[in-house]
């Protein structure tokens, strides 16, 4: 029957292998937006700023010239340099050391709290959800030697005034206080969370043994928390590495450069003159310095781990 | 907040002093200040039946202004551009960025050249890294053609503004500003007598009033300070004798002009090719700060901040402004802007300032043959120093739109509109036109005794054509160069580095630098900044 011929199969294969090869290539088609935006906003300024750590690229100058390792070696021999990654080192260790300090001794405080917990979770929350600019110019008035309430209250209690964002060490440790005041809630929270997740047999057991508090403490909690405490303060380290908002408002990187750190340095070193060859140095010294003390974290967890 | 209610309370204040003036649009751009110049006998300009005058249509023209955020500065091209759309049918659009981040982006925009400004209203320092690129066209060819425009009022603007506005013979800029820097000071103490008797008591010496070297003001601010037994001057708090700026960051090395230029920068009679305002650097580039007349300047700035000023060390621009205004501090070195913020609502000092040009020395340093040279007796050596030389208007390479953008150049710069904004606290721009100093209408609409508003006009003025008068150094990279000097000047104040070091480090790295830029075209650049030949 011819009507058999019209219904022929080759007729109805056809668009299914159309439809394959569609779906094949629609795959790629589909990634070429995430493709494009990774490339123009992640690959391309690498590379670029990659370039630029081998030219120089400064104000008045059209094109990217090549000059080698010239950025390089200014880098390495400029003493502003090794200050300020001196400075930001200490300023990360005693940042998130105290942190962790003060945020876990607070956890631990809370940690039996029966009533009024999630209030005090929020209430402590709060100075971490207020944007940096405005806690810098809050703590900025705080701070004024002059007309400030903390040097106010200094007198009335008898003390002398501090000089707090004027001193040679006094303006790095305002900027420490600062950031304490902000982000110790987070140690704060994280390490709550991780204490509440502690088995509650344990603590049963050892005190069924006679252990006291103190023992629980050093034999159970702290062995229990610290990967998760490797891991908060490792967040924490990296985010104080690249303080910036609080140096700009409260110091500006002075008094002289007693609290101009690594991040700050790339600013108005490079920046803020329009030198982009040497801010992009800079930039990759900080990508590089990071790298390696995240490394050095993560041995130190793993070696936790291993424990 | 404080900027809000401000910006609109000056908007308010602009409005009256607008509705003042604008019987005749045409004459509120011309001003009464082209009438003077008639009277002062400039000659060119006349005051014609201007209503009849055609104006240029420029009916769907958009003009965008990039500059700093406001209210000051991006303030009047705001307050400005609706009228100008009235007029001439053009919008004008400000697109602004913060001080601090300014140089940067703007360079970024002329390098990149995706911005797409029509005009530029930024320092007048940054004009060679701009020309260089090409992003700022030559102003010359619409200055020549406009020249007889009543608008541009050519003769009107003092030498030292056109001076300002040429780089290498050619007109770049469009000033709207003089950042030149004056001596304020509370006549109302200084000429008090139980102060001057209690100073010659303590000093042994007569009160000047007001200082007219840097030693005197040094000696006059440590009285008025608490360690030299004068601080009950002040009725509104504990008095001190002095204030600047000396927060990282926050321009202090510009504040240190004032202090190092008189004992550094020659006599222009005596200096090579009687050039006037070699300063920072000599015609062949050498720096010449770490000199013993700049160290010198240097030095006494620092001892005064020690010996003089508020403790505390944290001071900014605001500061510095406030506790003048507020009755706290006897003087100050600065820019213009506390002479209309002494009669601004709120003032404890409205009509008790005194102005004059910044003090001058005895001896400077002629750096040529590395000796002191002392004043003749009765002679003073002033060098009145202009920081950042002002707000200016460029033209862009990108616009499509040249002549509208000079049309709205001129009408921002005409006599009327900019006697409005320079006697306006909030424009942040100071008195820069001959006939500023004789249309005293917007003076006294805005709150100041006619005498007091000429003095202080006529004193920013003698500051812009003095024959020492030293320009903060057009070069390419002054924005590097800058920084640097702001660094060690800062190191020095916060008690770092010893001056004479620190300006031996920050010499070397201005050499650094230079050689860095090319040494050859860095000294040509200079030169062609100086105004010299080659």
């Amino acid at each position: 029957m011819s009507t058999a011929g019209s219904l022929t199969t080759p007729q109805i294969a056809k668009p299914a292998a159309g439809g394959r090869a569609y779906r094949s290539s629609a795959k790629y088609v589909f990634l070429v937006p995430a493709m494009v935006y990774l490339l123009v906003l992640g690959v391309f300024p690498l590379l670029f700023s990659l370039r630029l750590v081998f030219g120089a690229w400064n104000a008045g100058q059209k094109d990217v010239t090549w000059v080698g390792l010239a950025n390089i070696q200014r880098l390495m021999a400029d003493e502003r340099f090794w200050g300020s990654l001196g400075r930001t080192l200490a300023f990360v260790a005693l940042a998130a050391g105290l942190e962790l300090l003060i945020g876990c001794g607070v956890a631990l405080a809370l940690q039996n709290v029966t009533r009024g917990k999630n209030w005090m979770r929020v209430a402590f929350a709060l100075p971490m959800l207020l944007p940096p600019i405005a806690v810098s110019f809050t703590w900025k008035m705080l701070f004024d030697y002059n007309r400030g309430p903390v040097n106010y209250f200094l007198d009335e209690l008898g003390l002398p005034r501090v000089a707090w964002l004027a001193g040679q060490e006094s303006a790095l440790l305002s900027l420490v206080i600062v950031d304490l005041w902000q982000w110790t809630p987070f140690i704060m929270l994280a390490a709550l969370a991780a204490l509440e997740s502690l088995p509650v047999e344990l603590y049963e057991a050892a005190t069924v043994d006679g252990a006291s508090r103190w023992e629980m403490l050093k034999s159970i909690t702290l062995p229990l928390i610290k990967p998760y405490l490797v891991a908060i303060v490792l967040l924490r380290a990296i985010d104080a590495f690249k303080v910036f908002d609080t140096i700009y408002i409260l110091t500006g990187g002075g008094p002289g450069t007693a609290t101009e750190m690594l991040t700050f340095y790339a600013y108005v070193a490079g920046f803020r003159p329009f030198n982009m060859g040497f801010t992009a140095t800079i930039s990759w010294a900080i990508v590089i310095i990071m790298t390696f003390v995240f490394m050095l974290f993560l041995r130190a967890f793993r070696r936790i781990e291993e424990s | 907040m404080t900027s809000d209610k401000a910006f609109w309370s000056w908007i308010e204040k602009r409005n009256i002093a607008r509705e003042q003036l604008a019987a005749n649009r045409r004459t509120l751009l011309k001003g009464a200040g082209a009438a003077a110049v008639l009277a002062l006998g400039g000659g060119r300009i006349q005051v014609p039946g201007v209503a009849a005058q055609s104006e240029p249509t420029l009916d769907g023209v958009t003009l965008r202004v990039f500059t700093q955020t406001g209210p000051f500065i991006s303030g009047p091209v705001k307050f400005h551009a609706p009228e100008f759309k009235e007029q001439y049918g053009a919008d004008v659009q400000a697109v602004e960025s913060p001080n601090a981040d300014l140089f940067a982006r703007a360079q970024q925009v002329a390098q990149t050249g995706s911005g797409d400004f029509d005009i530029l209203l930024l320092a007048n320092t940054w004009m060679p890294d701009f020309v260089n690129l090409g992003y700022a066209v030559s102003l010359q060819g619409l200055v020549d053609r406009d020249i007889e425009d009543e608008l541009l009022a050519w003769d009107d603007i003092p030498d030292g503004i056109k001076r300002k506005n040429s780089w290498a013979g050619e007109t770049y800029t469009y000033i709207v500003d003089n950042d030149n820097q004056t001596m304020f000071y509370r006549k109302d103490v200084l000429s008090d007598p139980q102060w001057q008797e209690a100073y010659k008591t303590a000093t042994g010496k007569d009160l000047p009033n007001p200082p007219q070297t840097l030693t005197e003001f040094s000696e006059v601010a440590k009285f008025f300070s608490p360690n030299g037994g004068g601080a009950a001057w002040s009725t509104a708090g504990t008095g001190y004798g002095f204030i600047t700026c000396v927060l990282r960051g926050q321009q202090s090395y510009w504040y240190s002009y004032p202090w190092t230029a008189p004992y550094s920068v020659m006599p222009t009679e005596n200096a090579p090719d009687k050039i006037p305002g070699i300063y920072i650097f000599d015609p062949d580039m050498n720096p010449i700060i770490n000199t013993e007349g700049y160290v010198r300047g240097l030095t006494e700035f620092v001892d005064t901040i020690n010996g003089a000023m508020k403790p505390g060390l944290d001071s900014d621009r605001t500061t510095v402004i406030n506790d003048i205004v507020n009755g706290t501090t006897l003087m100050s070195l600065d820019w213009g802007d506390t002479g209309p913020a002494s009669v601004a609502e709120g003032s404890m000092v409205k009509n008790l300032l005194g102005f004059a040009q910044t003090p001058g020395v005895n001896e400077y340093y002629d750096w040529m043959t590395k000796t002191w040279v002392t004043m003749p007796e009765g002679q003073i050596h002033q060098t009145p120093t202009h920081a950042y030389n002002g707000w200016s208007y460029y033209i862009t390479n990108q616009t499509q739109n040249q002549d509208a953008a000079w049309e709205w150049i001129k009408f921002a710069g005409s006599p009327g509109i900019s006697a409005i904004d320079v006697a306006s606290a909030d424009s942040g721009y100071q008195p820069w036109r001959k006939s500023h100093s004789t249309n005293l209408e917007p003076w006294i609409s805005a709150g100041w005794d006619e005498a007091e508003a000429k003095t202080y006009i006529d004193t920013i003025l003698a500051a812009t054509d003095h024959p020492n008068a030293v320009f903060d150094p057009r070069i390419p990279g002054a924005a590097r160069y800058q920084e640097t000097l702001e660094l060690y000047t800062n190191r020095t104040i916060a008690g770092e580095l010893q001056p004479q070091e620190a300006m031996d480090q920050c010499a070397a790295e201005f050499n650094a630098i230079t050689d860095e830029l090319g040494r050859d075209a860095q000294v040509a650049a200079y030169r062609a900044h100086l105004g010299m030949s080659s």
